[in-house]
């Protein structure tokens, strides 16, 4: 059955209509699209900020809405300018846009709202992570990748299975393994503070491949990174249309975060055909579901996720593919 | 809900000079409840504290109150022994100290140097500091420092500020350092340069607003 719409977005508040993600950001335009999602943070974002007509809403929650506006109006009004530039001088035209928008934000709230001060406070934080995908020939993509923080773009293939296109800004970087259990403070959000830099790459992506966009929500709370990518299998494998796998993913994700939750996703390729696309993930599915049995439950912890250890086993057998698109790090300064 | 299981360690120095008589009180107050209001707002994240300890550094001015200077606590198991940190705090009396400035700065070096936990999969190690006024500069009498001076306290507020960024049993992703301090001497540079800090610029906390007590405790609670 053709797909009517091949695309799918996740959107859980822990708070209802307070959720400090904004929604998930999908948009259309001749021969490209663009997913992102945008993670307001609440910590450093929590103060609430009032405008001049008395409406109170947290840093964090104006501040991924706002970046999220101005990311849809960037692309929207650069539309071929954006396929002929050059990825690094859009994600810079982009920091300065952000950074302009988010200036003027700031002067629309009464000042001074708050006395708290110091590093970990900003008054408008968010993360950001962006897709933005440009026909090239038939069954191939340019894909540009921007962002910002710790929310992530993947690409998910019936052979190499789920791979992280981004790397985490963070203090203390690690692989997505020891992220998950670092907790470490971001190095690089979208603020109203100067010196944030917008992260960019590229790739070209062949056909059949969903490629996916998502806030920590969604992956920060599994107990390893493959677990991820069953999560997502799983819901694929009981799911009959694309509305279906968003709705068991939106219930799976909903099953086990502790934060608010966005993911954007978009399947390319397999002529629209969304029981193609979940036979095609059938066999990988299986893989990563014979993995997860083999993890003894830890009796001491009774760990759901399976054995520390046993994951962590796991998780090295799963990297180098997993990492093979990821861009380099930067060398520390 | 998978839930993340934290090990908490929270450091309160407390000024406890004369001049804080008309606010000790709420402070020890605020001291004995921190924890479980950090508690609910790591819960509210689903972030369940495993296990919790406290420790109380109470000081004044080590140039005029000799022994009286400095009175430390290990670190309480809570709730286990809630009832001897709570006699701990309950014996924090506000006197001495002479003029101001007094010395929150060694206070802060001994928090810092605290046995942090190493254990548990994720951590949170908290310094919490009141104080109605500016600190002594670390440099002051150099190499004729009173007998009572606490041992290992850098020399300089650059070496104190290397200790901040690179002590070993404090990591990057668990130290967080609020400050309900005067923007005064020291405590307005840590609050512009150092990492991880929150200052509530005031009387040792005096005025704080219920919403701004819960952005501390978010910001806490939270990654970033």
């Amino acid at each position: 059955m053709p797909i009517q719409r091949p695309f799918l977005t996740v959107d859980i508040a822990k708070r209802p209509d307070r959720g400090e993600d904004a929604p998930p950001l999908v948009l259309v335009g001749t021969g490209c699209q663009l997913l992102a999602v945008f993670d307001g943070l609440g910590g450093a974002g929590s103060q609430l900020l009032i405008d001049a007509e008395g409406v109170a809403e947290s840093g964090a929650y104006r501040a991924s809405r706002l970046a999220s506006r101005e990311v849809k109006r960037f692309f929207c009004c650069n539309g071929e300018r954006t396929s002929l530039s050059a990825t690094q001088d859009l994600a810079a035209r982009l920091r300065e846009r952000l950074n302009r928008a988010f200036d003027q934000e700031l002067a629309r709230f009464k000042r001074d709202t708050s006395p708290l001060k110091g590093s970990l406070i900003k008054r408008l934080p968010t993360t950001m992570a962006i897709v933005h995908l440009q026909h090239q020939a038939e069954q191939r993509h340019l894909c540009r990748v921007f962002w910002v923080g710790d929310s992530r773009a993947y690409l998910l293939t019936p052979h190499e299975g789920l791979q992280q296109l981004t790397i985490d800004d963070l203090r203390e970087p690690g692989d997505a393994w020891e992220n998950l259990f670092n907790d470490s403070p971001l190095s690089n959000v979208v603020s109203e503070k100067p010196g944030f830099t917008v992260n960019s790459s590229e790739l070209v992506i062949d056909e059949p491949v969903v490629v996916l966009v998502a806030t920590d929500g969604c992956f920060g709370y599994v107990g390893s990174p493959p677990q991820f990518e069953l999560l997502l299998l799983e819901a694929l494998e009981v799911s009959s249309t694309m509305e279906e796998w968003q709705a068991r993913l939106q219930e799976g994700v909903s099953g086990i975060t502790g934060d608010d939750a966005t993911l954007a996703a978009v399947l390319l390729g397999w002529n629209d055909d969304f029981l193609k696309c979940r036979a095609a993930f059938r066999n990988r599915c299986e893989v990563l579901m014979n993995e997860q049995m083999l993890i003894t439950p830890d009796s001491d912890q009774d760990h759901l996720w399976g054995a520390l250890d046993a994951r962590r086993e796991w998780w090295e057998r799963y990297k180098p593919t997993y990492e093979a698109y990821m861009p380099p790090r930067e060398p520390e300064q | 809900m998978q839930g993340l299981e934290y090990s908490v360690d929270i450091a309160f120095c407390i000024d406890a000079t004369g001049s804080m008589s008309s606010i000790i009180n709420l402070v020890k107050e605020w001291a004995l409840g921190f924890h479980d209001d950090l508690n609910a707002a790591l819960k509210a994240k689903d972030k369940h504290v495993d296990t919790l300890r406290v420790r109380v550094i109470e000081f004044r001015d080590c140039y005029v109150d000799g022994d009286n200077a400095f009175r430390t606590s290990e670190f309480f198991h809570l709730p286990e022994q809630s009832e001897a940190f709570a006699s701990f705090v309950k014996d924090i009396n506000a006197s001495g100290g002479g003029d101001p400035p007094e010395s929150g700065l060694e206070a802060l070096a001994i928090a810092i140097n605290s046995d942090w936990t190493a254990t548990g999969s994720k951590r949170r190690h908290v310094i919490v500091v009141w104080s109605d006024t500016s600190t002594h500069p670390l440099e002051m009498n150099a190499g004729s420092k009173p007998s009572n001076y606490p041992q290992d306290i850098p020399e300089t507020f650059d070496q104190l500020t290397d200790l901040w960024d690179g002590q070993m049993g404090m990591s990057t992703s668990a130290k967080r350092l609020i400050l309900f301090t005067p923007d005064a001497e020291s405590w307005t540079d840590i609050q512009n340069h150092w990492e991880n800090v929150v200052h509530y610029p005031s009387k040792a906390g005096m005025g704080l607003s219920d919403v701004n007590k819960q952005t501390i405790l978010d910001t806490i609670a939270q990654s970033v």
